[in-house]
């Protein structure tokens, strides 16, 4: 697996954006961008790494979920549990 | 010996107090908007300083014994993870209150999941012979292990109680209570607990470590709740040959409203078919789906015929499920 980029992810936000209930700019959206500034809060953050945990066939540990404020921080994590699967 | 035990009537109590948002506000770091958009609350009930939680319970018991058929009931159950003290339970006060006797009596503490925790023994007392009819109470006064300035549970958790009184009947008729799909995980016990108090960390050991108050992770929590309400949705419907198109109405533990409505998104069912009932009231845990059912049938949603798919997570972490098929029932003075 070559790893998951950022493209996926705004991509991957792209397929959830009605449920999040968020508009999504790719031009706006950076590894940087926080879900805060995406408009997305923290349930929201929940709902959407659950559609990834499914998408890529991942658990994502209780213990990370506090750590997650980015859409970096979000690849950092999902890359790391692939890369050990 | 009977078959099943049948819902004979319902009642709730929900004290009086309402702290609202913009009274949390002026505590915590928060605002209408922010509690609003996640958890749907905009006031939560507070019991009165003198109403421990057998209070509530009596009321919610008596307003379900009103309408009952039965005269009296054998034995009384209580879910809270509230009791008014830690021995003896509060299942034997509420007996005593109601004037109920020498009726067996005994609590069950599986926090939110409490009520169908409940409902599983209730019915397992009636299916085997031990009782003739229960009355099972759900009941929580959070208010008195809520601190005040959490904004994790501050703004969610709420006081007050839902009754069913059930009798001996048939398993196919309305308002029988079928297969109560039970599960938990205890490793994920530290996603909400309260610490102190009891016999790990007793307030006697004179520990500077005491916190007497419930404790949330709420992103864990969150996540763990929708999954696992989906999960034993779906096995409890299975048991039941059935899908999701048979359900009329889903009545979730009253969590918050973004739990609710993921849980019906995933499950298929329409959003409007999702009992919603919190925003006045907020998550009374082990009380809220008697008393969701309860103001469903007294604001006339619920007639009788209805299928139903009743849902819990709570601490524990613990979860339930079943499908109910609501039956009618009489209101006080009817024949």
């Amino acid at each position: 697996m070559g790893g998951i980029g950022i493209g996926d992810l705004v991509a991957d936000l792209h397929s959830m954006a009605s449920q999040l209930e968020i508009e999504v700019v790719d031009a706006d959206v950076t590894e940087q961008s926080s879900f805060d500034d995406l408009g997305i809060d923290s349930l929201g953050m929940i709902d959407f790494l659950i559609f990834l945990e499914r998408k890529y066939h991942v658990k994502i540990a209780d213990d990370q979920l506090n750590a997650i404020d980015t859409l970096g921080d979000m690849l950092a994590v999902l890359n790391q549990v692939a890369a050990v699967r | 010996m009977p078959d099943a035990a049948v819902i004979d009537a319902i009642g709730h109590y929900i004290p009086a107090g309402r702290e609202t948002n913009d009274e949390l506000a002026r505590v915590i770091d928060t605002s209408d908007e922010w509690i609003r958009t996640r958890t749907g609350i905009a006031a939560r009930s507070r019991a009165a300083a003198d109403e421990p939680t057998s209070a509530l319970a009596a009321t919610a018991g008596r307003a379900a014994l009103a309408r009952s058929m039965l005269a009296r009931v054998d034995s009384v159950v209580v879910a809270t993870t509230t009791p008014d003290m830690k021995c003896p339970a509060t299942a034997p006060v509420v007996a005593d209150a109601l004037g109920l006797g020498e009726a067996g009596t005994f609590d069950v503490n599986s926090a939110c999941t409490g009520f169908l925790a409940g409902l599983a023994a209730a019915s397992g007392l009636i299916a085997a012979g031990h009782s003739a009819s229960v009355l099972l109470i759900g009941a929580e006064k959070y208010s008195s292990i809520v601190d005040r300035h959490d904004r994790a549970t501050a703004p969610i958790f709420a006081d007050g109680a839902g009754a069913v009184v059930l009798r001996a009947g048939r398993p196919d008729e309305p308002g029988a209570i079928g297969q109560v799909v039970l599960g938990s995980d205890g490793a994920l016990w530290k996603l909400t607990h309260v610490k102190s108090g009891g016999s790990k960390h007793p307030w006697q050991d004179g520990s500077d470590e005491h916190d007497p108050y419930i404790r949330m992770e709420g992103r864990a929590t969150y996540r763990q709740a929708t999954t696992r309400m989906v999960e034993s949705c779906q096995l409890a419907l299975k048991a039941r040959s059935m899908s999701v198109e048979d359900v009329d109405f889903l009545v979730a533990h009253q969590a918050n409203v973004r739990i609710l409505k993921e849980v019906a998104r995933e499950l298929g069912i329409p959003e409007e078919r999702a009992v919603v009932d919190l925003a006045d009231i907020g998550n009374t845990a082990a009380a809220s789906i008697p008393i969701a059912l309860s103001r469903a049938w007294c604001n006339g949603t619920l007639r009788g015929g209805e299928t139903l798919l009743l849902t819990a997570f709570g601490a524990g972490t613990s979860w339930g499920a079943t499908v109910l098929r609501w039956p009618r029932l009489r209101m006080e003075g009817e024949d």
